[in-house]
């Protein structure tokens, strides 16, 4: 009898234990999720003071601003309930800034105008805060999802109903090598 | 007479051009000094040997016949200091040099990469006091400092020597070498306000018993390599990742292989990067009282030191973001 009872016991405490850290590693990741959530506002704050800027100098753009202007505001509407629909609406958004970043090369009045290049240097430190934002998100993420889908914590996490969560991947386009020699 | 050394970087334009004007004419009054100073070791170590060995047996001798426990610890003592004695003025010929080819080759070198250099160092380690990467110890060396700026980046280094002072079962002093090699120290380009360190992967069982860093939350990067040799932990999980990017921990595995592999230590704070890099060796150390200055292997071997550590300035470039 008191051999079952310590049996019991010592179950309850590894349930316990595993959950507990099913329930640790989603508040993580939905930590790390509002960390995310602040650096895209700066983004979507300072996506239109860029576009005012640009729309002065890049006639040929048009098109270019005028998607950026369309992916910035379903992405704001998309919210954070959508959260794989918002974070594909980001990436396709830091892509085509990616574009009219290097669209600017090609208009040496705004090329050299300073506030141009201060919103330049702005929107650069706001990317490398999403980039490591993203970076955290998905650490955290990756140890949730690996314990909600391997045995035997998949079983609890299903029955406290916790599900894998979505990572927040870049598109391939934006995986291309950098071509360090020309910062060297 | 020339230095054939590849320019690579911009600070390094017209480098052959200043060695030809400014320091092969230094390095023939400069290869005399070396004779001279040779001169003088010789004979000195000649006197040394001629004095000490016949004092050594007058003393084996006397001690042999007049054995008397008071006296004998004391007359061992005085033997051991006149060796002392006698190794530190044997060695000043080849000191004095030393110290003045730094002063005539290496700080005019050290001016045109752009650089302050002090012989005697500045204590940088006196700086590194909240960084946590500092070895704990109890007495430190240091010298050739270098401080400059390179590309808009304030960077100081120099050569470390951190020792920890312990008794011994009988109460006598032991002196134990916990660190040598560099320690560097640069602004950097980015702000924040946590506090990030790197230390040597010290396996499992050693990551977790060094608990010396309650307040800091272990970071995971994706860079499998440098997770095996590094750990990393940090106050704050987005800025810690904001530092470490993946182009900044490619360069500091890069750094850490340019030392042969060395198990280097970094910290982030107070919109610093610190830096410890165990070497061993005397990585400034261009001249010797045995070879000729005129062959300039030993100024191309330091002029790579120098280029290795002025690489770790591009940890603080602005990649991989």
């Amino acid at each position: 009898m008191t051999a079952v009872l310590i049996i019991i016991a010592v179950l309850a405490v590894i349930i316990w234990f595993i959950y507990a850290g099913i329930i640790r590693k989603r508040n993580k990741a939905l930590d790390a999720f509002s960390g995310i959530d602040v650096q895209l506002k700066k983004r979507h704050d300072l996506i239109p003071n860029i576009l005012t800027i640009a729309k002065r100098f890049m006639e040929h753009e048009k098109e270019l601003l005028t998607e950026i202007t369309r992916l910035r505001a379903a992405a704001i509407d998309a919210g954070p309930e959508k959260t794989t629909e918002r974070f594909s609406l980001e990436s396709a958004l830091q892509n085509q800034m990616g574009k009219l970043i290097v669209a600017v090369e090609n208009y040496p009045e705004l090329k050299s105008d300073a506030t141009m290049l201060n919103a330049q240097r702005t929107y650069s430190e706001v990317e490398a805060h999403i980039s490591a934002a993203r970076r955290f998100y998905n650490s955290a993420v990756n140890a949730l999802n690996n314990a909600v889908q391997i045995w035997p914590s998949s079983t609890i996490a299903r029955m406290i109903g916790v599900d894998a969560m979505p990572l927040f991947e870049v598109r391939e386009t934006e995986r291309a090598p950098v071509a360090a020699g020309d910062f060297l | 007479m020339s230095l054939t050394f590849d320019e690579i970087h911009p600070h390094e334009k017209g480098f052959g051009t200043f060695f030809s004007d400014r320091i092969a004419p230094i390095l023939e009054e400069v290869e005399a000094a070396r004779l001279e100073a040779r001169k003088s070791f010789n004979t000195r170590l000649v006197i040394c040997v001629l004095a000490v060995v016949p004092a050594g047996l007058a003393l084996f001798v006397f001690s042999s016949f007049f054995f008397h426990p008071d006296t004998s610890e004391f007359t061992g003592w005085c033997f051991v200091a006149a060796i002392a004695g006698a190794i530190w003025w044997v060695n000043q010929p080849r000191r004095k040099f030393l110290v003045a080819f730094k002063q005539r080759i290496l700080r005019p070198i050290a001016d045109f990469l752009g650089f302050d250099f002090s012989h005697d160092g500045r204590d940088l380690c006196a700086r590194f006091g909240e960084t946590g990467i500092l070895h704990d110890h109890d007495d430190r060396e240091f010298e050739d400092g270098f401080a400059g700026a390179h590309r808009g980046v304030e960077i100081s280094f120099e050569e470390v020597k951190l020792i920890d002072v312990s008794r011994d079962s009988k109460g006598r002093k032991r002196r134990t070498t916990v660190f040598d090699g560099v320690a560097a120290m640069m602004r950097m380009n980015k702000r924040f306000n946590g506090h990030t360190v790197i230390k040597e992967d010290r396996g499992r069982i050693g990551n977790w018993l060094t608990d010396a860093f309650n307040d800091f939350e272990k970071i995971e990067l994706e860079d499998p390599r440098f997770e095996e040799r590094f750990e990393v932990y940090s106050t704050d999980q987005v800025e810690a990742r904001y530092l470490l990017t993946p182009a900044f921990m490619e360069r500091l595995f890069a750094v850490s292989e340019a030392f042969d592999n060395a198990k280097l230590r970094a910290s982030f704070r107070n919109d610093r990067l610190y830096l410890l890099i165990p070497y061993g060796s005397d990585l400034f150390e261009a001249a010797s009282l045995r070879k000729t200055v005129l062959e300039t292997d030993g100024l191309r071997k330091v002029l790579g030191s120098l280029r290795g550590i002025i690489d770790v300035r591009k940890l603080n470039e602005r990649l991989g973001l």
